[in-house]
Parts: structure tokens; C-alpha cells; sequence
């Protein structure tokens, strides 16, 4: 069956713009990855300052064990997101490749055992890094002011104790993941 | 044929493949029934235009499953993205004049 309407070229380029519009990046997904980060790096960064301060505890870094079942649920939920999405964007592959070079850096940062305290500060940094693009790559505002921010805490953390420097952290999560991740969560 | 003149790909000047291709070019790829859903075509006639362009080479359909549902994934060509733009940029010349 061929369509009989012949087209003008108002009309194609109408069809052209609403289907183009239709397929923009969608944000709908990222919000539980930035909350459940989010959680993770405040209570983390909380967890290991108030360990360090009130416990004796050997090993207080230990809390960063809290990352392993984290990164469970972050790889179940991205394979069943996609086994669901009917559509795949240069966007979304765009931000998985962002945040995998992310977790490179990371573990190279955490592993390499020449950082120590400086790490929480570190990984500010680039996690900043991968935000700020995040949310230039969505065109979403908050990511981008979030990613933002963390440089600036990122900053101020290399200029204080390290100790104080992951209670630093904690409120750069609170700003830069939570506070977007929520206000995303509730306009979709 | 007059010179200067270009006549837009009649592959392409058909509302329902425009569609198609147009949705194909701002993704990497999507599944029949997003584009179904998206054009709000019947699923025959969006079979039919699907095969066309296929045929054109302008976009590759791989049919897949997941888990026990067949899926079937388009996505469009470098030819099929030349074809594209040229489509546009006729579009633009004829607007022009």
C-alpha cells in the first residue's frame, strides 16, 4: 500500500521537525542511577568520617564496601532497562560510555594506593566531570549545575583535613546527585 | 530534465517513509513498535514502507528476540543518511526560490 497524499513542502518539513522532536534523548532511567549514587556516596563518605572520628575501627574505609551491591543493582537494573527500551539513542550510549570511562578512573584512582586521602577529593573531580557532561549531553540544568558544584567542593576538600574533606563530599553528593535526581524523579 | 533542477527522492517524498527516516536519523536504532507507536501507522502499511526502504538500502532491519518475543530493530544507512540530507537540502532549495 502506497500512501496516495501527495506532499508539500511545508508539510515534509513539518513531519521532518515533530519526528526528529519525538525521538529526543529521554531523561526517564537516569534519575535512579544519580539517586541510588546519590545515597550511596553520602552515607559512604558520612560512614567513613564518623568511623574515622568515633570509632576505632582498623580499616574505617571499609564502609566503601557499600559500593559492591551498588554496583549489583546498578548492572541488573541497566540490563533490564535495556532488554525494555524500545529505542536506543546516541545519547544514552553516549552517557554509559561517560560513566564506564568514569569507573576506570575510579578504580585506577582507588586501587593504585598512592592516592589514600586523597581519593574522596579525586574522585569528586572526575565524578564532576561525568555530571557536568551528563547533563550538557540531556540538556538538564540541575546536572549541570550539580557537576558544577563538585569542582568547587572538590576544591575545598583538597584545602582542609582530609577527614573534613569527606564530609565535604558527603554535601557535594547531596548538591550534585540527590537534590537533581529528585527534582528529575518528580517532573517525569 | 531542466538544469538545476532537483527532484526530491520519491522514495523519500511519501509521509509515511519520511516519518521513518526521520525518527531513524535522531536515533541509533528503534524497535518496529516505536516506530509504530511514534508515527501511528498500521503495523501492515509500516511493514510495506519498512521493506521499501530496505530494499533502497537506506536502513538495515535486524530481526531479533528477546527472550521469547521477536523483535525487529531499524536502523538507517550511510546511504540512507546521503539520501536524507540530499532530501533536505532540495527541500531548502525549493523553500528558497
Amino acid at each position: 500500500m502506497e500512501d496516495p497524499k501527495s506532499l508539500s513542502n511545508e508539510e515534509s518539513l513539518r513531519i521532518i521537525t515533530q519526528m526528529i522532536q519525538t525521538a529526543k534523548g529521554n531523561l526517564k532511567g537516569s534519575s535512579f542511577y544519580f539517586l541510588l549514587w546519590g545515597w550511596v556516596g553520602t552515607l559512604g563518605n558520612l560512614g567513613h568520617f564518623l568511623l574515622i572520628q568515633f570509632s576505632d575501627i582498623e580499616y574505617p574505609s571499609a564502609i566503601w564496601l557499600i559500593t559492591v551491591p551498588a554496583w549489583i543493582i546498578s548492572l541488573l537494573y541497566g540490563y533490564r532497562q535495556s532488554a525494555k527500551e524500545k529505542v536506543r539513542t546516541y545519547s544514552d550510549t553516549l552517557i554509559a560510555w561517560l560513566w564506564m570511562g568514569f569507573s576506570v578512573c575510579a578504580v585506577i584512582l582507588i586501587f593504585s594506593g598512592r592516592f589514600n586521602e586523597l581519593i574522596p577529593a579525586t574522585i569528586l573531580m572526575i565524578a564532576g566531570l561525568a555530571t557536568f557532561m551528563t547533563g550538557l549531553i540531556l540538556k538538564y540544568k540541575p546536572l549541570v549545575y550539580g557537576g558544577s558544584s563538585f569542582w568547587i567542593f572538590s576544591a575545598m576538600a583538597l584545602h582542609v583535613e582530609p577527614v573534613y574533606g569527606l564530609l565535604i563530599s558527603a554535601v557535594a553528593i547531596v548538591v550534585g546527585y540527590l537534590i537533581p535526581g529528585y527534582i528529575l524523579r518528580s517532573t517525569i | 530534465m531542466i538544469p538545476d533542477f532537483k527532484d526530491l527522492d520519491p522514495l523519500l517524498h511519501s509521509q509515511l517513509r519520511l516519518a521513518i527516516m526521520s525518527l531513524l536519523i535522531s536515533v541509533q536504532s528503534a524497535e518496529f513498535v516505536f516506530i509504530k507507536e511514534k508515527t501511528g501507522a498500521t503495523a501492515g502499511n509500516l511493514s510495506v514502507q519498512i521493506d521499501k526502504l530496505m530494499n533502497a538500502e537506506y536502513i538495515e532491519v535486524t530481526k531479533s528476540f528477546k527472550g521469547k518475543k521477536p523483535v525487529t530493530t531499524c536502523k538507517i544507512t550511510k546511504k540512507g543518511i546521503k539520501a536524507f540530507e540530499d532530501y533536505v537540502n532540495t527541500l531548502q532549495g525549493y523553500i528558497k526560490k
